[in-house]
């Protein structure tokens, strides 16, 4: 019974992983007590990753959300970008239509910031080395944020899993990656340095605590 | 009465089942009575809106089906065979038909969750597991339409000095746009630090502290939770007796319809029925009530 339902359930089972991976994220932030000041921070950088999603809503796939989450990642660490990318993709999708997609939606924008804040915190994302974040952002953008949102979509299509399916749903979804990697390439060329230097002189004029601040 | 007047655990409780159900019944007969019931609900929350909608579902879930007895060969009933060579068989049309249905109801039930779940009710259902998280969340959904309403502001106060998002040439444009979301993201920020600091002057993270909500549980939700638990009671049993289950490949193999599974269908019927009849009873009695106050008004 329990084999059976292991191999006829793909979509609940990886919707429960992803649960349970969430859920452990926020009962450790829970435990962390956040100060007010930090937790507000984080919540309008996801505001303007939500708004910049909203912003660019008639040029289709075209998401500047995911830099902006990356940006979040590499300014205030590996964790604040998992939350934010978490929450706003659950909230964007308040706007955009929640539906099976949204768990994977999380998880995928979850992972672009924690890798942002982790390279960064290796060095090979800077917001001095302009270019070469950038198109490390499109790679990750094609390489594990669009395979999740493909992921997505074999296992919610209904139809039954054979590698010819998994093959024609990745090559259906390349473009569509494409353009959220252009997306996301032009806004972090853009828009990370100054950001950056934003969120500094932010933390500077409040005194807010450190690189980690999640 | 609409069923979001009710607290919103129960609001949870009867989608979460409605769908669970809905997808995990492949038996016709519990399919068609969890498509006519969201079928209903929908229409009645969302009217004209929500009848385009449940039209244009049902069409896709039909043209599914095709679609799927198109590419998938299983079963022993051949109806004829296509160009290719390939059979289309019964039982593959009929589970492309399940499949389709399946989804058009639960895009119905999703459709009538957004009408009855607004954010507030996810913010105090997720308050009661992560207060924090629930407090990120409702200082998110302020701020987004926030952002925008500065936005203009900005835009308005820069076109007095000629440098709003529409004036000059195209590089001015793209220039003057950038300075605006540079203002825009400082003055939100810096503006969001001191709403921070006055809550911690206010006393968050002290001990002790609750969260304001507007909903309390009373009689009326605890005689409705107990009507739905008899109910699942019910639909579980008919889970365990074998009502639900049914295979399509090689050949449809169903159980008999005994006088004691029509219990079952209508039980389940009811079950995904009471909202919707709360909610027109409750409009009837408004309106007679209404009526009746209105004769007295006159006859004094």
């Amino acid at each position: 019974m329990s084999a059976k339902l292991l191999n006829s359930h793909y979509y609940l089972l990886s919707i429960a992983i992803i649960l349970i991976s969430f859920a452990v994220f926020f009962f450790s932030y829970e435990k962390k007590k956040p100060q007010a000041r930090e937790l507000v921070t984080l919540a309008v950088m996801s505001a303007i990753a939500v708004a910049s999603r909203a912003a660019f809503v008639m040029i289709p796939h075209f998401k500047p959300m995911t830099a902006i989450i990356m940006i979040t990642g590499m300014a205030f660490g590996a964790k604040a970008g998992f939350m934010v990318g978490a929450v706003s993709a659950f909230v964007s999708n308040f706007i955009f239509g929640q539906g099976p997609w949204t768990p994977w939606q999380m998880i995928a924008y979850a992972l672009a910031g924690l890798i942002f804040g982790l390279l960064r915190k290796k060095g090979l994302v800077h917001e001095d080395k302009r270019i070469q974040t950038a198109t490390i952002g499109a790679f990750v953008v094609i390489f594990v944020v669009g395979i999740i949102l493909d992921t997505c979509s074999i296992f919610t299509m209904g139809a039954v899993v054979t590698k010819g399916f998994i093959k024609t749903v990745f090559l259906s979804g390349l473009p569509v990656n494409i353009i959220h990697a252009v997306a996301t390439l032009i806004t972090l060329l853009i828009l990370c340095k100054p950001m950056i230097d934003k969120l500094n002189r932010l933390k500077l004029k409040y005194g807010m605590s450190g690189e980690e601040i999640v | 009465m609409r069923f979001d007047s009710y607290h919103p655990l129960i609001n949870l409780i009867y989608f979460t089942v409605a769908i669970a159900c809905t997808v995990s019944f492949q038996h016709p007969i519990f399919l068609s009575i969890a498509f006519i019931c969201a079928f209903a609900y929908s229409l009645k929350l969302r009217k004209t809106k929500g009848l385009v909608w449940n039209l244009t579902f049902t069409v896709l879930g039909i043209a599914y089906s095709l679609w799927y007895a198109y590419y998938n060969h299983f079963g022993v009933t051949g109806i004829r065979t296509n160009f290719i060579g390939n059979r289309i068989t019964v039982e593959s049309l009929a589970y492309g038909l399940v499949i389709g249905i399946t989804i058009a109801t639960v895009l119905m039930w999703l459709q009538c969750i957004f009408t009855l779940i607004t954010a507030d009710k996810v913010v105090y259902l997720f308050g009661r597991i992560s207060p924090k998280l629930s407090l990120f969340i409702s200082v998110l959904l302020r701020s987004v339409p926030r952002i925008g309403v500065r936005a203009k502001r900005i835009n308005i106060s820069r076109q007095g000095i000629g440098k709003g998002s529409h004036q000059g040439n195209v590089f001015d444009r793209i220039n003057h746009m950038f300075s605006m979301l540079s203002i825009l993201i400082t003055w939100t920020m810096e503006d969001f630090v001191e709403s921070a600091n006055s809550m911690k002057s206010r006393g968050y993270s002290l001990k002790g502290r609750t969260a304001f909500s507007i909903y309390r549980f009373d009689n009326r939700d605890r005689g409705l939770v107990i009507g739905f638990f008899a109910c699942v009671m019910i639909i579980v049993s008919a889970v365990m007796f074998g009502e639900t289950y049914i295979y399509y490949d090689p050949m449809i193999v169903m159980n008999q319809i005994t006088p004691v599974s029509v219990v079952f269908y209508v039980v389940y019927g009811i079950f995904l029925l009471l909202p919707l009849t709360l909610q027109i009873v409750g409009e009837w009695r408004f309106s007679r009530n209404s009526v009746i106050i209105a004769k007295n008004i006159r006859k004094k």
